[in-house]
């Protein structure tokens, strides 16, 4: 199962299909909370799930396009979500950046 | 071109169910000018794999990876249903926000739709506004 430590993310990418709508949305989302935490150094990106680089680190992406990200990309964490905007997910995310915790993979 | 104008949104209005408001969501992309008339397909088949509800009573439809081809120039279109239009489960869909993208320009009116999501009383002037002059200044850059 593959992990990474928080501190050591540099960019977050949240994927959605076509990458146009939904991840922005996320990225939003996710922005704010990481900011609300006093997180800095971390960038949030949006990006189509097809297009996502073979070097990501950390992808979250809607639970429906999970196992296709995580196949394209199987060195990523990748760690899946079902609502756009305020998933546990997204919170979970942002305390392991507070903690300097391990991030792990929700699928593979 | 503004991505978003007042000729691509349409307060007041009605539509019979989710399909239909996805149609009339894209007819706006597709008379100002934004996609082709194809693009409405791709809003309804990826609707079909994934909703776009964001909640709140906002959703987001959009294409799919593949009708970025239709796409012939980026912009939001706004169609607003004061009684709501089933989405997902029990969840009513009242401002239903036609996403057209070839490019990141449009960024700044989702985090401004991001905002207005989160502010209820924002939200309801927005669903029942006959001024589509609010939608535009809430929204619009």
């Amino acid at each position: 199962m593959n992990s990474v430590l928080a501190p050591n993310v540099k960019t977050i990418i949240l994927a959605c299909e076509a990458g146009m709508g939904s991840s922005l949305m996320s990225v939003n989302a996710l922005k704010k909370k990481l900011k609300k935490a006093d997180i800095e150094g971390v960038k949030v990106v949006h990006k189509a799930a097809r297009e996502i680089p073979n070097n990501a680190q950390l992808v979250l992406v809607h639970k429906g396009l999970a196992k296709f990200v995580q196949s394209k990309v199987p060195d990523a964490v990748v760690i899946s979500f079902s609502q756009f905007l305020n998933d546990p997910a997204f919170d979970a995310v942002v305390q392991a950046f507070v903690d300097g915790s391990e991030l792990v993979s929700t699928e593979a | 071109m503004a991505i978003l104008s007042t000729e691509r949104i349409q307060v007041q209005a009605t539509a019979k169910d989710k399909s239909d408001a996805i149609r009339q969501a894209g007819e706006l992309l597709v008379k100002s000018g934004c996609v082709k008339p194809a693009y409405i397909d791709g809003m309804l088949a990826r609707e079909e794999t994934m909703s776009t509800y964001l909640g709140n009573g906002v959703a987001i439809p959009h294409g799919e990876f593949e009708n970025r081809d239709d796409i012939i120039t980026t912009g939001i279109s706004v169609l607003q249903v004061p009684d709501g239009v089933p989405w997902e489960d029990e969840e009513l869909a009242y401002l239903i926000i036609g996403i057209a993208a070839s490019s990141d320009e449009h960024v700044g009116v989702l985090s401004k739709l991001a905002d207005v999501i989160e502010d209820e009383e924002m939200t309801q002037k927005l669903i029942q506004t006959i001024d589509p002059n609010l939608i535009l200044s809430a929204l619009g850059e």
